[in-house]
């Protein structure tokens, strides 16, 4: 099985912008990214897709009663 | 060759020189320089000059000032305007060229007025790994780096730095703030002074270590030391960090996963590897 995108491993809670080389994730559920082997495979999806800088936007305009990212809702 | 072996031959260097001027920052480096030079040839004999412009934030002012005065380093403070250089302010990948050019071209002439036979800076050794262009405008200008010849490398100047009770021994680092901009996104004061009050806003927040608001127009990326994320990732703590930097006039601030990069821009840019 080949590993998810990075957009695929944030889920529908976020949505990743690209500006070159950097990517913003943008999402209202800050405490979905809090720890840091969470942050390490998005960090490393990142770095496959090309990407050498991913940053975290609390986005409170994001829906907040849309599902949990996908990889979170696997964990719980 | 341990650290206090490099120390003396730093020190019996500096003895062998006339007189010195030292490029001064109020920073780790060229503190503790500054330090080994007045036990080398007393106050007579050392000069410390910093080059005051928009590219440093006020607070480094303020600490030089009080660094020299805590060592009672002789002090002086001139101008320098390398932000009316449109070779600068265009901010290619050697803008710190352009800036070290304006700085030493006038240091060398106060060193000429005052009949100062050395110009000394505080590159380190591990600088010399680093993406640094400005170190060829400081070889056009016979800028000598003592503590690079020595091979002392930052950690060992942080440490001696302690052993010297200066107050600089674990203040981080702090490059100018135009590092803050992406090449290619014009220098300008307006974006100078944004990036400081952003970055002035967060230390008030209370952080204390590592940390760079990267200006990306209407994004601001906060790079914090990586022991700091979890801290900061907390909902509480990411709403106050992102209200703080909106307020120094950003519309969308970001928070680095990765966390504090030294040279992060260059990185992005494809002159260092990531």
């Amino acid at each position: 099985m080949s590993a998810p995108s990075l957009a695929q491993a944030v889920g529908e809670r976020a949505r990743v912008e690209r500006r070159g080389a950097l990517a913003v994730v943008r999402t209202a559920h800050a405490e979905a990214f809090a720890d840091a082997a969470h942050r390490a495979r998005l960090l490393a999806l990142a770095r496959a897709e090309g990407i050498t800088h991913l940053a975290l936007e609390l986005d409170d305009d994001a829906d907040p009663a849309a599902p949990l990212p996908r990889d979170q809702s696997a964990a719980r | 060759m341990t650290a206090a072996l490099k120390e003396a031959a730093l020190l019996a260097w500096l003895r062998a020189q006339p007189s010195v001027l030292v490029g001064f920052s109020g920073g780790v480096d060229s503190a503790y320089l500054a330090s080994v030079a007045l036990d080398a040839l007393g106050a007579s004999r050392v000069l410390a000059v910093v080059g005051r412009s928009a590219s440093y934030p006020a607070e480094q002012w303020a600490q030089a000032r009080a660094v020299a005065a805590h060592a009672s380093l002789p002090l002086l403070e001139c101008d320098t305007r390398e932000l009316d250089d449109p070779r600068y302010a265009a901010n290619p990948a050697d803008r710190c060229y352009y800036c070290k050019a304006e700085l030493w071209g006038l240091l060398a002439r106060i060193a000429r007025e005052r009949g100062i036979t050395t110009i000394v800076d505080g590159t380190n050794a591990d600088d010399l790994h680093d993406w640094r262009p400005g170190a060829r405008a400081a070889r056009e200008h016979g800028i000598v780096s003592p503590l690079a010849d020595a091979g002392l490398t930052k950690s060992e100047i942080r440490a001696l730095s302690a052993a010297r009770g200066l107050p600089t021994w674990s203040q981080p680092s702090s490059p100018c703030l135009s590092s803050r901009l992406p090449y290619g996104t014009p220098v300008t004061v307006a974006r100078l002074a944004q990036v400081e009050r952003a970055e002035r806003a967060l230390r008030a927040l209370g952080i204390t270590g590592d940390l760079r608001v990267r200006h990306h127009e209407d994004l601001a990326r906060v790079e914090l030391a990586p022991a700091a994320l979890d801290e900061w990732l907390a909902p509480a703590r990411l709403r106050a960090l992102r209200d703080a930097v909106r307020g120094a006039g950003f519309a969308r601030v970001a928070i680095d996963l990765r966390g504090f990069r030294s040279g992060s821009l260059n990185v992005l840019a494809g002159v260092t590897a990531a």
